[in-house]
């Protein structure tokens, strides 16, 4: 087996505010396997938007890494210098966002975009070539009358048939990492259903590693093979989708779980994790979870829990678990 | 149902210019009940919660709220019909004017119908705790507030007029699940309490199938089916209605099943399709769906589906 | 939807900017001028001395005096008094008449929308000046007239911009909860409607305040504003030019005063614009 493609150990970062610095990852530690397609869960202030723009190096001015580091295919982000990034943005990492209009220029054609994308993973290729590749991929995508629809402009389309676009430029990329933040979100749930199957569907021939952001369980739980749980900016489970799922063993996971699934009883209550998600700017000592989990000891307001395996196949970083 | 129901749509249309959104709809809602109203985006459900609402005027049919035609209300009767029946908005930091803090907005319900302002303030005070807001929130902005506090706020906004009738539209949207059973909680204590009625607009199937006693579901202008809730995602009887509850992403293995993939998108209110405007998409769709609109029939209790073949 | 900020702030960033302190310091120094005229004036304005005719900058006569011997720096002052109520009153009166009249447009059926429209666009295709100096020649000139006229030239600025900024609220998902709640007819203008589109209406308004003193001024020059012996700059610098041969300092100071008041004005309304929405500033 070969290393995973990426590894983050120890990371942290935090961004500077008017009222101090957030510490929106913390000791944060987890691989991406090749080939796989990993599910980022987490809720509001769980980090995962800060993980996704940390992997292209991506943050903004006001964020800073305070520790740790991410090696991308083996090498280090700090062997690697700002060239480096850029043969990371360009060619090893591709993304797609829960609006597509944030990546599409509303004044330049659908054909341009996938023809500047095609252009820079393969210089050598002609014009007719690559026209004739930007529409074979926008047909595999799902786009009906790709021939015609090419020369369109991002207004004209539905925002699934946009996010489509997204994933056909992403993959034009021929990346080594497709993050993909929340790409669903916004749409319908039969249109969500649509991208769930096409993303399944083009895993048989798009080889690299899918990176899924999603705040949706079930989502997660049907596309993913493997999940990481964050929460309060800390790895809170990690593990395979359906042991995670079926098995969780973080006392957060299976509150979470709970409020997702359970049908209520004649009186109709409703399940939801009492307190709230902790201030990131004075983080608690011990377990983020700890204010509000019902089976923490006094440990877990001292000592910060590290991930181990738990006997239902998953790691977990909690004193309790078992 | 034999009692009176507290709202009555009867053929109901509604247009933007003359984009038709909302397509001689009908539905009753029986006194104390949830109703669910669920579809995709460009259903018009939300389009019919303002008809009923009476923010957006309606072309077509009437609409009656506990037996009076709301269309035959004079100007003084207005101001009393937007006591009984209220609305949350979707959006709720922006639903709130952006430059009043939330005292003056918690005040102004009460001026505008011309309450008595002491009593009723300390109403707002005693309820401010029942909903999960405290005196500190007062003197803040709705920029400053999460979107949970900031839907707390309009709830209470509506609550002091002491409304009959709620129609709440996507009253989880932008929230956390951890806080979703929160929010849909306290809305059903409130209805113990109050006594109140409501219609949810959601396309959260998850939600509607959790808070609702009955469900309409809409398709491109159109009620396609009406049933109560359980029996309903059991057993769905409309093809659109089976795809939306197949569709519902989730983490019980045993609970997917092979789902439906709808094809193609919801087309234009502009151009809807001939016969029966889901045929396009319908994977029993047959001749006779693309030329003969189906009417809406009963189907059993409480039941009725606008199908030619329904598939339960 | 911009975000409240409280004034304080919004004075503080005026001043962080250099060109804004500049601007505000200047502002502060003309209305300052204006206020305390008759305190700070050492003379009449208007008392003649004919044997103290254009004297020279001295201690006694700070900026010297004019052709019938009168104190060019009260005349300047009791100036800048003339300069600020024409600009102020002008203001006031087409900024509110302008925003409502504008707001009245943006909710009025299609066909009255562009009766305002074209009304707008009528008064707005004559230069200021020129069509003020039309009806001064008809009405007569007066401080009053000056005051009305300019101010009905200045509506449609403001009557354009509120109603553009009315069309961009109007879907505004808080006017539609307003609405369900019960609020309608005037509170919803004045509680919510106005405070949202107040931000660029202050700034035009701002901006707007060293254009009207310029055509009041040159109303003044061309004897058709403010009557003698009132001093104007506009007529200070008439008198001044008169008789230039005789002393150019007149022409100077009224001229560097007037500079001055203008540039104050429009590098404070820029720094209020860039402050209150950076949105507004034009790209370079």
């Amino acid at each position: 087996m070969t290393a995973a493609l990426v590894e983050v150990r120890d990371l942290g970062v935090a961004f500077a505010t008017e009222r101090g610095d957030v510490h929106a990852l913390r000791h944060v530690s987890l691989d991406l396997a090749r080939g796989a397609i990993v599910g980022l869960v987490g809720e509001s202030g769980s980090g995962k938007s800060t993980l996704a723009l940390a992997l292209p190096m991506l943050l903004p001015a006001n964020a800073r890494v305070t520790g740790g580091e991410i090696r991308f295919d083996g090498v280090s982000f700090a062997a690697m210098g700002e060239r480096g990034f850029k043969e990371l943005r360009g060619r090893r990492i591709a993304m797609v966002f829960q609006d597509p209009m944030t990546s599409l220029n509303p004044v330049i054609s659908i054909a341009s975009h996938l023809g500047d994308v095609i252009a820079r993973r393969h210089p050598d290729l002609g014009r007719r070539e690559r026209k004739r590749r930007a529409i074979a991929m926008l047909d595999r995508v799902g786009i009906p009358d790709a021939e015609r629809r090419l020369g369109g402009f991002a207004h004209e389309f539905s925002g699934g048939m946009r996010q489509r676009i997204m994933i056909a430029m992403a993959l034009l990329a021929e990346p080594d990492l497709l993050i993909a933040d929340e790409p669903t979100t916004a749409l319908d749930v039969t249109i969500e259903r649509q991208i769930l199957v096409l993303l399944r569907d083009l895993r048989r021939e798009f080889a690299g590693t899918i990176l899924f952001i999603s705040h949706s369980l079930g989502t997660v739980a049907e596309l993913c093979d493997e999940v990481i749980v964050l929460y309060a900016g800390t790895v809170a489970e990690t593990g395979a989708s359906a042991a995670l799922f079926a098995r969780a063993g973080h006392p957060y996971m299976q509150a979470l779980i709970r409020c997702e699934t359970e049908v209520p009883g004649t009186d109709r209550r409703l399940r939801s994790i009492p307190g709230d998600v902790p201030d990131l700017i004075d983080p608690p000592g011990g377990c983020a979870f700890a204010p509000r989990c019902p089976v923490a000891v006094a440990a877990c307001r001292s000592a910060v829990p590290l991930l181990r395996p738990l006997a239902g196949g998953t790691h977990a970083a909690c004193h309790v678990a078992r | 149902m034999t009692v009176r129901p507290i709202v009555a749509i009867d053929r109901v249309s509604v247009a933007y210019g003359d984009l038709v959104v909302v397509h001689e709809v009908s539905l009753d809602i029986a006194a104390g009940e949830t109703v669910g109203l669920v579809g995709e985006s460009g259903s018009g459900k939300t389009s019919l919660g303002k008809a009923i609402t009476m923010l957006k005027d309606t072309i077509d049919g009437t609409i009656a709220f506990e037996g009076e035609d709301v269309r035959a209300l004079v100007a003084s009767d207005r101001l009393a019909f937007r006591r009984r029946v209220q609305m949350i908005f979707q959006d709720p930091v922006s639903s709130l004017s952006p430059r009043l803090k939330i005292r003056s907005l918690l005040a102004e319900p009460i001026e505008v119908h011309g309450l008595p302002f002491e009593a009723t303030w300390r109403q707002i005070e005693a309820l401010m705790a029942d909903v999960g807001l405290s005196a500190q929130h007062l003197d803040k902005y709705p920029h400053e507030l999460s979107g949970g506090q900031a839907r707390r706020v309009a709830l209470l906004r509506s609550l002091v007029l002491a409304p009959r009738f709620i129609v709440c539209d996507e009253p989880t949207a932008g929230l956390d699940v951890s806080v979703q059973g929160d929010l849909l909680n306290l809305l059903c204590d409130l209805q113990i309490t109050r006594g109140l009625t409501y219609l949810i607009i959601s396309h959260n199937l998850n939600v509607i199938r959790r808070v609702t006693d009955t469900v309409a579901v809409m398709y491109l202008g159109q009620i396609v089916e009406v049933g109560e809730t359980a029996t309903l995602f059991a057993r769905p009887a409309h093809p659109y209605t089976a795809s939306l509850i197949a569709a519902i992403p989730t983490i019980d293995p045993d609970r997917r099943r092979s789902p439906i993939v709808l094809a193609g998108e919801i087309p234009s209110p502009r151009k809807p399709p001939t016969g029966c405007r889901f045929h396009p998409r319908c994977p029993s769709a047959q001749a006779r769906c693309r030329t003969e609109a189906p009417a809406r029939r009963d189907a059993g209790p409480g039941r009725s589906v606008a199908c030619h073949f329904p598939v339960a | 939807m911009n975000i409240r900020r409280p004034a304080s702030s919004v004075f503080a960033q005026v001043w962080a900017r250099g060109a804004g302190r500049v601007g505000l310091v200047l502002v502060l120094l003309i209305v300052a001028m204006a206020l305390f005229a008759p305190w700070i004036a050492p003379y009449a304005p208007n008392k003649i001395n004919v044997a103290n005719r254009f004297a020279d900058p001295s201690g006694a006569f700070f900026m010297g005096t004019d052709h019938l011997g009168r104190d060019l720096f009260s005349r300047v002052l009791f100036g800048a008094q003339i300069a600020i109520v024409v600009a102020f009153a002008v203001i006031s009166i087409s900024l509110i008449s302008g925003t409502l009249l504008g707001i009245a447009a943006a909710y009025a059926p299609a066909r009255v929308e562009r009766f305002f429209l074209i009304v707008f666009d009528v008064i707005a295709s004559f230069p200021s000046l020129v069509l003020a100096l039309a009806m001064v020649a008809i009405l007569g000139p007066s401080l009053a007239n000056v005051i009305a006229i300019v101010a009905i030239t200045f509506i449609p600025h403001f009557g354009r911009v509120a109603r553009a900024q009315v069309l961009a609220l109007r879907n505004a998902p808080f006017l539609e909860a307003s609405r369900a709640i019960g609020v309608s007819g005037p509170r919803l203008v004045f509680v919510h409607i106005i405070p949202n589109i107040s931000g660029p209406l202050i700034v035009l308004a701002s901006m707007d305040v060293p254009v009207v003193i310029t055509i009041e001024a040159g109303l003044s020059f061309l004897g058709v504003g403010v009557r003698p012996p009132l001093a104007s700059w506009g007529t200070l610098l008439y008198d001044g030019y008169s008789y230039l041969t005789q002393s150019f300092w007149p022409v100077l100071f009224a001229g560097l005063v007037l500079s001055l008041a203008t540039l104050g004005f429009t590098l404070f309304g820029e720094a209020l614009r860039d402050a209150i929405d950076p949105k507004l500033r034009r790209i370079p």
